[in-house]
C-alpha cells in the first residue's frame, strides 16, 4: 500500500459532518456501528491487499462484497469509513478503495443525495490523484479496475442528468451547485481519464506488445515481477472510459479515436471483464451506427451478442447480471435498426437471427415500410437502446428555472431521424433491384411512381448511403444489392452469399478428431 | 515549515530579484500566512474555503505586482508559479506539492502539473512558433485554453484551404463545454467546410455537438437544407439554394470545386457511362464551360467521350470496384493463417 504516501496531520473527517452527527434514530441506521462480518470483512480485505493476493481480493470483492450487502445493508449504506479505519491501520489508500465501494454501493441501492455525489467526485480525485501519483503498489483484480472506470463514468453521468433537472431543485441544492462548481466538472472527468491513459504509458506498451518487446495481454494485465497492475490497468480501462464518455456527449468520432489503441477484433484485457468487453462493444458499435458504417456495426454486435448467448449462464449470479441482460436486449434493438437500414443478414450468425427474429422480426417488418409507424419504430428502438446521452455544460441558474435534461437525448435522436428520412426511399429500390438483373430507367421509374430524373437522383442517394467512409478515409460498400448505369440502364449485381466454407471444415476437422480421440479412449473389453 | 520554500514562493509572485514587493504593503510574513491559512483548509478538507483563499489570494497577488498581468482569467498564473516552486522541492516536501497540485485539479478542473503533458499549455504562450495547432490537440484534447488558437485555426483552414476535422471538432466540443464562449461565425465556417469533405459525414458529426437552439439560427438552417440536398443527391435543388446563399458559402474558398468534387464521386460510384445533361446538372456546368471541363478531365482523369444514341453525348467514367463491380477482390475464399495453424497439431 502507500507507505510513502503522507497521511494527513489532522484526523480527517471522511463523511458528511451533518451525517455523522445525526442522530441515529433519524437515519434508521447508525453510520458508525461496524458489525463484526464487516470489522472481518475490512481486516481480511486489507490483509489480501497487502499481501497482494489476488486471488482472494477478488473473491471478497466480486462475493463477500455482495453477500455482505444483500444480507445487512440492503437498504442502507455500509458503516462509514471512519468507523472502519481503526481495523486497517488508518492506511489512507485502503479507506479510500473503501469509500469508492461505499458510495457504490450507495448509487447503486439507494439515491445519492448531492452532497454525497460531491463527497465521492472528491474522493475519486483523491484515489486518481494517489494512483497518478505512482505511490501504490498494489495489484488489483481487472474487475475492480474496470468497476472503478466504471463507476466513475457512470457517476458522471448521473450527476449530469441530475443537475439538468433544475425544476425541482431547493434553494438549499442550488447553492451547493454554485459552490462545488467543480464537482464532475467535465473537464475534471476528462483530463482524469486522459490523465490515466498518459501515465499508465498503456498505448506504448500496447505498441511494444505487437513487437515482442513487452507483455501485457497475455498476463491480463498482471505483473508478476512484483509490481503493480494498477495504473497501467485504469489506463488501459480509461480509454473504454474516453469512449463512453464521448458517445454520452455525441462526439463519436473522437470516441472511437480513443479506442484505437485497443485492437478489438482481438481479444484483450477489455474481454477478461465481461462488463468491460459489453460496454466497449456496444459504444463501438453505436458510434459507427451514427457514423453510417452499418456493416461493422453489425458484425461486432453480431459477435458479442452470440457471445452473450454462450456465457450467460456463467454470470447468473453475478452482481453485474441484469445489466448484462439489460445491454442484450439494447444491442439486439441496434442490430434490428442496423439491418433495417442495411439488410445484410449473412452477417448474422444463425442463433443471433433467430433471438432477433424472435424479439424484433415483426417490427423489423414494419420498419422497411418507410410510413409514420415506422418512423414511430425507428424512434421506439433507438430510444430503448441508445446512451443516456447528457449535456455537460452548467446549468443557468435564473429563473425560471428549465430542466435540460432531454436536451442532449432529443437532439442526437432527431438527427438519428433525419437520417433515416433521407434514406426512407432506398428500400423501396431494393426490392425492385432483387427482382431484376437488368431493368431500364423509365421502367423502373414507373414503377416506383416518379419521374426519370427523381429516380436518378434516388439511385445516387443509394450508392451514396450505402458506401461509407472508414476511418482511413477509403469507401467501403455496404451495399447487398449493388448494381451500375450505363447510360439508361440499370444492371444490377446481387453480392452473392459467399459461404465461408473453409472455416466450416476447419471446425469439422477438429470435431472429428475429438470424437475419434473419445473413441480411441474407449476400451473395449 | 521552511522558510526557504516561501522565499521562493515570494519571488514567483513579486518577480525574481524582489526581496520586497513593488506596490501595497504585502511583506513575507504576509504571504507566509496567506500560504499557511490556504495549506490548512486544504488539509481539513474545506475544498470551498480553501478554493476561495486561493483565488482572492492570487487576485491579490495579481494587483500587488505590477508585473501580473490583470484580469480574473489570470488568476491561475501565480498559483502555478507556486506549484513550479514547490515542484522544485519535491523531494523533500513532496505530499505538499502533491495536494496543491491535487487541489488545483480540482479547483481549475485541469491537471496544472507541471511534468504532465497537460501543463505544457503555457508554452506556447511563451514561444507561439514551437506548436502546430494539430499538436496542441494531440496533447491538450480537453484544455479551454487552447479554443482562440482553434478559432484562428478554422480562419486559416479557411484562407489557406486545408482542412482538419479533429482540430474542429475539439473546438465544437470546448463550445459544448462551454457555450457562453461559443462563436456562430466560427461554428459557421465549420460547417462549411465540413460540407466540402462529403462524402465523408463530417457535417453529421459536427451537427450532433452544436446545440438544438443554435442549430435553429437561419444560417445553420439553410446550411442544414444544403447537406439534406447532397445527402439526397437532389443536385439541382444544391446549386439554386447555394446561389441563393452566397453570403454563407463564398467566404469559403474553393467551395464550389469541393462540391464538385463531391458529385463526381457520386456519379462514379453510380454510372459506367453518365448522360451529358446528368453531368451539368450535378456539377453545375453548362454550354462552353462544360466543354472546357471535359476536356480537362480526358486529359488528367481518363474520362472518355462517346456519342450516345443519337441523343447526345455519353461520357465514361473512370473504372472502379463500385461501377464495375467484377473489380472488386474477393476476400471470402481466403482463410487467415491463424485459423489454420488450430489444425496443425492434427495435421502434424
Amino acid at each position: 500500500m502507500a507507505a510513502s504516501f503522507d497521511y494527513e496531520d489532522t484526523p480527517t473527517t471522511y463523511d458528511d459532518q451533518a451525517l455523522a452527527n445525526r442522530n441515529p434514530q433519524d437515519l434508521g441506521y447508525d453510520p458508525n456501528f461496524v458489525p463484526d462480518s464487516v470489522k472481518s470483512f475490512v481486516v481480511h480485505l486489507y490483509r489480501h491487499i497487502r499481501e497482494k493476493n489476488v486471488y482472494e481480493i477478488h473473491q471478497m470483492y466480486e462475493t463477500s462484497f455482495q453477500t455482505l450487502s444483500d444480507r445487512m445493508f440492503k437498504d442502507s449504506p455500509w458503516p462509514s469509513v471512519d468507523a472502519v479505519a481503526q481495523y486497517v491501520d488508518n492506511d489512507h489508500v485502503f479507506c479510500l478503495l473503501y469509500r469508492e465501494m461505499w458510495f457504490r454501493h450507495l448509487y447503486a441501492r439507494l439515491s445519492p443525495t448531492l452532497r454525497q455525489r460531491i463527497d465521492s467526485w472528491d474522493n475519486y480525485c483523491s484515489l486518481f490523484q494517489v494512483v497518478l501519483h505512482g505511490v501504490v503498489n498494489m495489484q488489483l483484480p481487472n474487475q475492480w479496475l474496470w468497476d472503478m472506470v466504471d463507476e466513475f463514468v457512470y457517476q458522471f453521468q448521473s450527476f449530469c442528468q441530475y443537475r439538468a433537472k433544475m425544476k425541482n431543485k431547493t434553494e438549499q441544492e442550488i447553492a451547493l451547485l454554485r459552490q462545488f462548481d467543480q464537482a464532475w466538472n467535465v473537464y475534471g472527468v476528462l483530463n482524469f481519464l486522459q490523465a490515466l491513459v498518459e501515465k499508465s504509458m498503456i498505448i506504448h506498451i500496447l505498441e511494444q506488445e505487437k513487437e515482442g518487446l513487452e507483455q501485457f495481454t497475455s498476463t491480463d494485465g498482471y505483473d508478476y515481477d512484483g509490481g503493480s497492475n494498477v495504473l497501467k490497468v485504469l489506463g488501459y480501462f480509461s480509454m473504454v472510459g474516453l469512449l463512453r464518455v464521448h458517445c454520452l456527449l455525441g462526439d463519436y468520432h473522437t470516441g472511437l479515436k480513443c479506442l484505437l489503441p485497443i485492437d478489438i477484433t482481438q481479444q484483450g484485457v477489455y474481454t477478461s471483464v465481461i462488463g468491460s468487453h459489453i460496454t466497449t462493444i456496444y459504444h463501438y458499435g453505436f458510434a459507427n451506427l451514427m457514423l453510417r458504417r452499418y456493416v461493422e456495426a453489425i458484425r461486432e454486435f453480431n459477435k458479442i451478442l452470440l457471445y452473450i448467448y454462450k456465457t450467460k449462464q456463467y454470470h447468473q449470479k453475478s452482481p453485474q447480471y441484469e445489466q448484462i441482460l439489460k445491454k442484450n436486449e439494447q444491442m439486439y434493438a441496434l442490430l434490428a435498426i442496423c439491418l433495417s437500414l442495411c439488410p445484410q443478414v449473412k452477417l448474422v450468425e444463425e442463433t443471433v437471427n433467430s433471438q432477433l427474429r424472435e424479439k424484433y422480426g415483426e417490427k423489423m417488418i414494419r420498419m422497411q415500410r418507410y410510413d409514420d409507424e415506422a418512423f414511430a419504430l425507428y424512434d421506439e428502438l433507438f430510444s430503448y437502446a441508445c446512451p443516456k446521452f447528457i449535456t455537460p455544460s452548467a446549468p443557468s441558474y435564473e429563473e425560471p428555472l428549465v430542466n435540460y435534461n432531454q436536451d442532449a437525448y432529443r437532439l442526437q435522436l432527431k438527427l438519428f431521424l433525419y437520417e433515416v428520412k433521407q434514406q426512407q426511399l432506398l428500400s423501396g429500390v431494393r426490392t425492385f433491384l432483387k427482382v431484376y438483373s437488368t431493368i431500364s430507367l423509365g421502367k423502373l421509374a414507373t414503377y416506383m411512381e416518379v419521374d426519370e430524373p427523381t429516380l436518378r437522383t434516388i439511385l445516387m442517394t443509394y450508392k451514396h448511403k450505402t458506401h461509407a467512409v472508414d476511418k482511413d478515409g477509403k469507401i467501403i460498400s455496404n451495399a447487398d444489392v449493388d448494381f451500375y448505369i450505363d447510360d439508361d440502364m440499370v444492371h444490377v449485381v446481387e453480392s452473392k452469399s459467399t459461404k465461408r466454407y473453409g472455416d466450416y471444415f476447419l471446425r469439422q476437422i477438429v470435431k472429428l478428431e475429438g470424437v475419434m480421440n473419445d473413441m480411441d479412449r474407449i476400451k473395449l473389453d | 515549515m521552511n522558510f526557504q520554500i516561501w522565499n521562493v514562493i515570494y519571488s514567483k509572485l513579486f518577480g525574481p530579484n524582489q526581496t520586497e514587493p513593488t506596490g501595497g504593503n504585502a511583506d513575507q510574513a504576509d504571504v507566509v500566512r496567506v500560504c499557511t491559512t490556504s495549506m490548512r483548509f486544504k488539509r481539513r478538507k474545506h475544498p470551498v474555503l480553501f478554493q476561495t483563499h486561493v483565488t482572492t489570494w492570487a487576485k491579490f497577488s495579481s494587483a500587488q505586482s505590477p508585473k501580473a498581468p490583470a484580469g480574473p482569467q489570470d488568476v491561475s498564473s501565480p498559483v502555478v508559479g507556486i506549484i513550479e516552486a514547490l515542484d522544485l522541492r519535491r523531494d523533500w516536501i513532496p505530499s505538499l506539492s502533491l495536494s496543491l497540485i491535487c487541489c488545483e485539479c480540482r479547483v481549475f478542473g485541469k491537471c496544472f502539473h507541471p511534468k504532465s503533458k497537460m501543463g505544457r499549455e503555457r508554452e506556447p504562450q511563451k514561444q507561439p512558433l514551437s506548436f502546430t495547432v494539430e499538436q496542441l490537440v494531440a496533447v491538450n484534447p480537453y484544455n479551454p485554453d487552447i479554443l482562440p488558437d482553434l478559432e484562428n485555426y478554422v480562419n486559416e483552414q479557411v484562407s489557406s484551404q486545408t482542412y482538419s476535422l479533429d482540430a474542429n471538432l475539439c473546438l465544437l466540443r470546448l463550445y459544448q463545454f462551454e457555450p457562453e464562449r461559443m462563436s456562430t461565425q466560427i461554428v459557421a465556417r465549420i460547417l462549411v467546410k465540413a460540407l466540402m469533405a462529403m462524402p465523408a459525414p463530417d457535417f453529421s458529426l459536427c451537427l450532433f455537438l452544436i446545440p438544438e437552439r443554435v442549430q435553429m439560427e437561419e444560417q445553420f438552417k439553410t446550411l442544414i437544407v444544403l447537406s439534406h440536398y447532397l445527402e439526397t443527391a437532389r443536385f439541382r435543388q444544391f446549386w439554386d439554394e447555394a446561389a441563393k446563399s452566397r453570403h454563407i458559402v463564398e467566404v469559403v474558398p474553393g467551395f464550389e470545386q469541393a462540391i464538385q468534387a463531391y458529385a463526381i464521386h457520386v456519379l462514379s460510384l453510380t454510372y459506367q457511362k453518365v448522360p451529358r445533361p446528368a453531368l451539368a446538372e450535378a456539377i453545375n456546368i453548362e454550354g462552353l464551360s462544360l466543354d472546357k471541363f471535359l476536356e480537362h478531365q480526358v486529359a488528367t482523369s481518363g474520362w472518355i467521350l462517346e456519342k450516345g444514341h443519337g441523343r447526345g453525348q455519353l461520357i465514361v467514367l473512370p473504372r472502379n470496384e463500385f461501377n464495375h463491380p467484377e473489380l472488386k477482390k474477393n476476400t471470402a475464399d481466403s482463410i487467415p493463417l491463424e485459423h489454420i495453424t488450430r489444425i496443425f497439431p492434427i495435421l502434424g
